[in-house]
């Protein structure tokens, strides 16, 4: 389990995260959604040990991420949402990295590979930019790690790619798996989703399962605004809205559409969250 | 299995980073390495520019070369590392799974040791190559670098050294030339790896600009600092200025060992702290 305890950090003297606390729990898929600028990068690269907080602590099964101890570090996997092009094939890189995570294995690494259609013998640094983001998401997966921070996954994917990525997360991680997924693509991944976290300016707003938002909220496709409607827009067929849900009844979250009804009626929506 | 040392571990990253070295700086090393060829030919242009005639590099030619090669490969450690910081290549290095240690020792044998090795001996290789296809270029470099280490192997040699404007025979052994000449190619490869983790831009430029900085500063402060070495031999015999010579050597190399020594801290420091 993770553990942010009143986190903070800055770049120079602007303050990016204050005071952040909150707990990643096992066997969650976690979409980490903001808008630009709030520290969704930044919390990952917090939370993988690429940066040390400049107050308050992370702890990963107990362990402080910056320390950057291999026991740790082989139990994570990041994702950056710019990859490096290396001068390897896809094949040589995946033997390069194997040996690091112990449960990294080159069959898994090229089953993933062809899954994704990615050529094992293309060199890296002469692919494009959906190809070599594959590769990467392929070593990922194949690592079978207990922690997963990935950065814009779908950046760069084609349509085929995005389904794929979406069926290879579900199926590669482990049922006691953190995943934590940042994102402005929320489509792409609203079906694996399943705990969201909703930074604002240095803060977290929401930190919510889509049960929990669920019960509160009902999301619905009509042809006329309700006066109780927190949000709505015109879409293809009609028009979405969310709405309060005191009776309880089932809908599907609409990721994208509760994150601009709680950007529109923050008061309203955190107090219904409540 | 420990999370400060692991040699299993070490010996998988240090494989790891081998390749990658070899994977980056292959193009670098061999046209370093041809170092001769590159004498050959400017000295033997410069002939046809001036006199119009084909000039084969001589020893003399070949050694500057040599020398200039590396000077170059110092220069060129603040670009092996240098990646590190690169958020896209940095993040990448930091998050291999291996500790802060076995990556610090492995990229001091990485700069230290192979890479000069694989230098002297691509160097050396094609320079005797050189030597056997023009006879007119003179002896291989290396068999000039083994007659010195021959000569200075049979024991104590007496060397005239100027000190101070004073002439000291000074005896000098085999250590006393390979130990501070290892010291010194060591510091300054050390500082410019460790530039290389500082700077983000201009790697090279920024480590000259400073080591300019610091010669001044230096040259400045020391002289009030240091012993004034003419006044100390003023009245000492041969024997007595020949000792104190020997110990100014000695401490020479001591300083060099502990600059090199700090300056190797000072990049596990870095590495330990570098955030991206």
């Amino acid at each position: 389990m993770v553990t942010i305890n009143n986190l903070s950090f800055s770049y120079g003297r602007k303050e990016v995260l204050s005071g952040i606390s909150l707990s990643l729990k096992e066997g969650r898929i976690i979409g980490l959604l903001g808008e630009n600028g709030v520290g969704k990068t930044t919390l990952l690269t917090l939370l993988c040990g690429l940066k040390a907080p400049a107050s308050g602590e992370i702890l990963t099964d107990g362990r402080h991420p910056f320390d950057r101890q291999p026991s740790l570090l082989s139990d994570q996997f990041y994702l950056p949402d710019e990859v490096t092009p290396l001068r390897m094939t896809a094949a040589a890189f995946g033997r390069s990295r194997a040996g690091f995570w112990p449960n990294f294995t080159m069959e898994k690494y090229s089953e993933l590979l062809q899954e994704l259609e990615v050529n094992p013998n293309d060199r890296m640094d002469q692919m494009s930019s959906g190809q070599l983001k594959k590769t990467w998401i392929a070593l990922g997966l194949a690592c079978h790690v207990k922690y997963y921070y990935m950065d814009e996954p779908t950046n760069g994917l084609d349509i085929p790619s995005k389904a794929q990525f979406r069926k290879l997360l579900a199926r590669e991680t482990a049922g006691d798996s953190v995943v934590v997924l940042s994102t402005h693509q929320v489509r792409d991944l609203e079906d694996i989703i399943d705990t969201l976290v909703i930074l604002e300016a240095r803060s977290v707003a929401v930190n919510a399962t889509l049960d929990t938002i669920g019960k509160a909220f009902r999301f619905e496709y009509t042809d006329t605004v309700s006066p109780s409607s927190l949000y709505n827009e015109m879409v293809p067929g009609g028009i979405i809205q969310v709405l309060p849900n005191p009776e309880g009844l089932e809908s599907k979250v609409n990721i994208e559409a509760f994150f601009n009804a709680l950007h529109r009626n923050r008061e309203a929506v955190l107090n219904l969250l409540k | 299995m420990s999370d400060t040392f692991n040699f299993q571990r070490f010996g998988r990253y240090f494989r790891f980073d081998l390749a990658r070295m070899w994977r980056n700086n292959t193009k670098t090393a061999v046209l370093l390495g041809c170092g001769t060829v590159l004498t050959v030919l400017l000295v033997g242009l410069a002939g046809l520019l001036l006199d119009f005639h084909w000039h084969t590099a001589n020893d003399p030619f070949r050694f500057i070369g040599f020398v200039i090669a590396l000077c170059v490969l110092e220069l060129l450690m603040a670009k092996t590392y240098g990646f590190i910081t690169d958020r896209k290549n940095g993040s990448d290095f930091l998050m291999i799974p291996a500790s802060t240690l076995e990556k610090w020792v492995s990229m001091m044998l990485v700069c230290l040791v192979v890479i000069p090795v694989l230098f002297f001996a691509t160097y050396m290789l094609v320079d005797g190559f050189v030597c056997t296809v023009l006879p007119a270029a003179g002896r291989p470099l290396f068999s000039w670098f083994g007659d010195a280490i021959q000569a200075s192997s049979d024991g104590f040699k007496e060397l005239n050294a100027s000190l101070a404007g004073q002439q000291i025979p000074l005896q000098y052994s085999l250590s006393s030339i390979i130990v501070p000449s290892i010291i010194s190619f060591w510091g300054y490869s050390l500082y410019f790896l460790l530039c290389g983790l500082l700077f983000k831009r201009h790697k090279i430029l920024n480590a000259i600009l400073v080591m300019m900085g610091l010669s001044l500063v230096f040259s400045l402060v020391l002289p009030h600092l240091l012993p004034n070495i003419a006044e100390h031999l003023e009245g000492m015999n041969e024997k007595e200025a020949m000792l104190y010579a020997d110990g100014f050597l000695n401490v020479t190399i001591l300083i060099g060992g502990l600059i090199a020594a700090l300056l190797a801290v000072v990049c596990y420091v870095r590495l330990r702290k570098i955030a991206h």
